[in-house]
């Protein structure tokens, strides 16, 4: 529940309906993973272009930029696990990220925490995505121009194909097929 | 298309939308989704130990209940159990959640849908973790199960057509009990009558055909022979031992109310035999020696008593090539027949499909004992497709078989049996 909670905070934050539109992919999830998730994508794509932000090299751009990224990483984790519980920690967790509606600070460390707790990050995929500001830093000059914000854009991308690539590396592990087809086959 | 592929997909695009549209959020958003789904496709562990328990012995088309115990050693995930049998229904509960490092015990239902033994070796667990990304397949160890006949599934047959040969048999009384050497009364000569029976010097002094009736010895032992040899259990849909097996029941609870009912069960080798008795122990301790169980295959629909190779030729092949299993004989019909101490009542099912030794045997039998045969018919149970080749090839054994079964009627009589045919007269007639 702490992403649909973000997602509400996010949209009192950006004065924009947008976000709320994530409560509803949360909702379909509800009824079938399969169609939340693919409502999810649908959302964030929608979110994505909503939102314009031009560059990362200024505080508060950086920081919604992060906020949003944050809110729908947890909404797709409200989304997969399809949990209407609310345990202890997430409770106060949420509470926290509810304040980002003033201050996206909030969101972003409230889900930070979050993550921490709920997930086994991987420590490479994570020194290849904090690499990241060194190389934004060390590249500002050529990065932070005007209209430079497809470079800065293509930047990130290529970090986060490497991330991804590197996610893809692990073998023998059985995937679960969008709407289960194909999985009784595999399973004979 | 995979569920963990729809959300890289997704962060594709996110890339692309970023560079071409000029805003950098949609780059930011594809990096944190990546490394979410990095993260958990590097953490993903699922590793579960876990036992099962089922009855070893069912009642066919009863319900009964399995318990199932899940130790989680991985990621908490969701568990559900999958058995592939067409010959079990199962009661599955939906996926439940095992979190990690713990444990989980519960039940669910089982039915078995056909009688036999089976060996349940696909059963399993499906793990799938808790965001229902990743799955795996645990295999859980094999169990060996029998099913034996239940009681309102024969009941149920039994109410299906009647046999009218059967009947005319039973109603002229000549089949159950021993015949004592001792006249009860002479009557006039009824259709069906035997010609041995007619008393010529009461017919020459009443001036029509009188037989005699002797006293019959209503303690004389039956013994159902059931022929269990491969042929027998062959079958696509429904093999002959499956019919028989019925029919084996229904004969036994119509006659052991008043007579000691034995059952012997034999194949090309051996013979098991329960001993008569009477009573509803000795019909439940005949229904549970019936967990037989056919297999796939079609049935030969060979009846020719004639074999193509010569008495000299088979003495050799004995002594060259040692007896194996339906290679030769019907060793386990002749070690039964010799077991039995006293003259009996006999009465064998078997689909007569080794014809040569079926007649030997009933023939040695015949000497000591009374031998009703009553034999389903391999072409009435033929359940392929129905082609030109197939139809030829079923009317020459048709043929084949009409002639087989006038051979057998001039030895004992013999009943041909379709899968509809079941002895309800029996019970009326007894």
């Amino acid at each position: 529940m702490i992403g649909v909670v973000a997602s509400i905070a996010l949209a009192l934050y950006l004065r924009s309906y947008v976000p709320l539109l994530g409560v509803g992919a949360w909702l379909l999830s509800l009824r079938d993973r399969d169609l939340g998730l693919l409502g999810f994508s649908v959302y964030v794509l929608y979110l994505a272009n909503s939102v314009p932000i031009e560059t990362v090299y200024f505080y508060i751009p950086a920081v919604e930029s992060l906020a949003v990224a944050l809110s729908v990483v947890l909404l797709l984790e409200d989304v997969l696990k399809r949990s209407k519980k609310v345990e202890g920690i997430e409770a106060v967790l949420s509470l926290i990220v509810l304040g980002g509606a003033l201050f996206p600070e909030l969101l972003v460390a409230g889900a930070v925490v979050y993550l921490l707790t709920k997930l086994r990050l991987d420590y490479v995929a994570l020194s290849i995505a904090l690499f990241l500001p060194v190389v934004l830093i060390l590249f500002e000059g050529n990065l932070n121009i005007r209209g430079g914000s497809s470079l800065q854009a293509g930047m990130i991308s290529a970090f986060a194909v490497f991330v991804m690539a590197y996610g893809l590396t692990r073998v023998n592990v059985k995937k679960v097929k969008v709407f289960n087809l194909g999985m009784e086959k595999e399973q004979r | 298309m995979d569920r963990e592929e729809v959300i890289l997909l997704t962060a594709l695009i996110l890339m692309l939308e970023g560079y071409l549209a000029e805003n950098v959020l949609p780059a930011v958003m594809a990096l944190f989704l990546s490394l979410y789904a990095a993260s958990l496709r590097r953490s993903v562990s699922l590793s579960l130990e876990a036992s099962i328990e089922i009855p070893e012995s069912m009642e066919e088309g009863k319900w009964y209940s399995g318990k199932l115990r899940v130790s989680n050693e991985g990621s908490a995930v969701r568990v559900s159990l999958v058995l592939e049998s067409d010959a079990f229904e199962v009661d599955l509960p939906d996926k439940v959640l095992v979190p990690s490092g713990s444990s989980w015990e519960g039940s669910f239902g089982i039915r078995p849908l056909r009688k036999g033994e089976f060996k349940l070796d696909s059963l399993g667990l499906i793990a799938e973790d808790e965001r229902g990304l990743y799955w795996e397949f645990f295999s859980l160890p094999p169990v060996r199960v029998s099913v034996y006949p239940s009681v309102d599934a024969i009941k149920e047959a039994a109410k299906i057509d009647r046999n009218l040969r059967l009947a005319e048999f039973y109603r002229a009384g000549k089949l159950f009990g021993a015949e004592s050497l001792e006249i009860r009364d002479l009557r006039e000569y009824q259709y069906g009558d035997d010609f041995k029976r007619i008393d010529w010097k009461a017919t020459a002094r009443l001036g029509e055909l009188i037989v005699r009736e002797f006293l019959k010895e209503e303690n004389a032992d039956v013994y159902i022979f059931l022929d269990n040899t491969r042929e027998m259990r062959k079958g696509i849909k429904r093999a002959k031992i499956d019919y028989a097996s019925v029919l084996v029941v229904q004969v036994a609870s119509a006659l052991i109310k008043k007579y000691r009912v034995g059952l012997v069960v034999y194949d090309e080798l051996s013979a098991d035999i329960l001993n008569p008795g009477r009573g509803g122990v000795q019909l439940e301790a005949i229904r549970r020696r019936l967990g037989l169980r056919g297999e796939a295959g079609e049935a030969s629909l060979r009846f020719s008593f004639e074999t193509s190779l010569s008495e000299k030729a088979k003495a050799f092949l004995g002594k060259v090539i040692p007896l194996r299993k339906g290679r030769r004989g019907l060793k386990g019909l002749f070690e039964a027949l010799t077991l039995l101490k006293n003259p009996s009542f006999i009465i064998l099912v078997t689909d007569l499909s080794n014809p040569g030794e079926v007649y030997r045997a009933v023939s040695l039998a015949l000497k000591r004992h009374r031998v009703l045969i009553l034999s389903p018919n391999p072409v009435l149970f033929y359940s392929r497709k129905l082609d030109r080749e197939s139809l030829k090839r079923l009317y020459r054994a048709y043929e084949e078989r009409e002639a087989l079964i006038k051979r057998f009627n001039l030895l004992a009589p013999t009943i041909d049996l379709g899968p509809s045919d079941y002895i309800r007269e029996i019970a009326k007639v007894v």
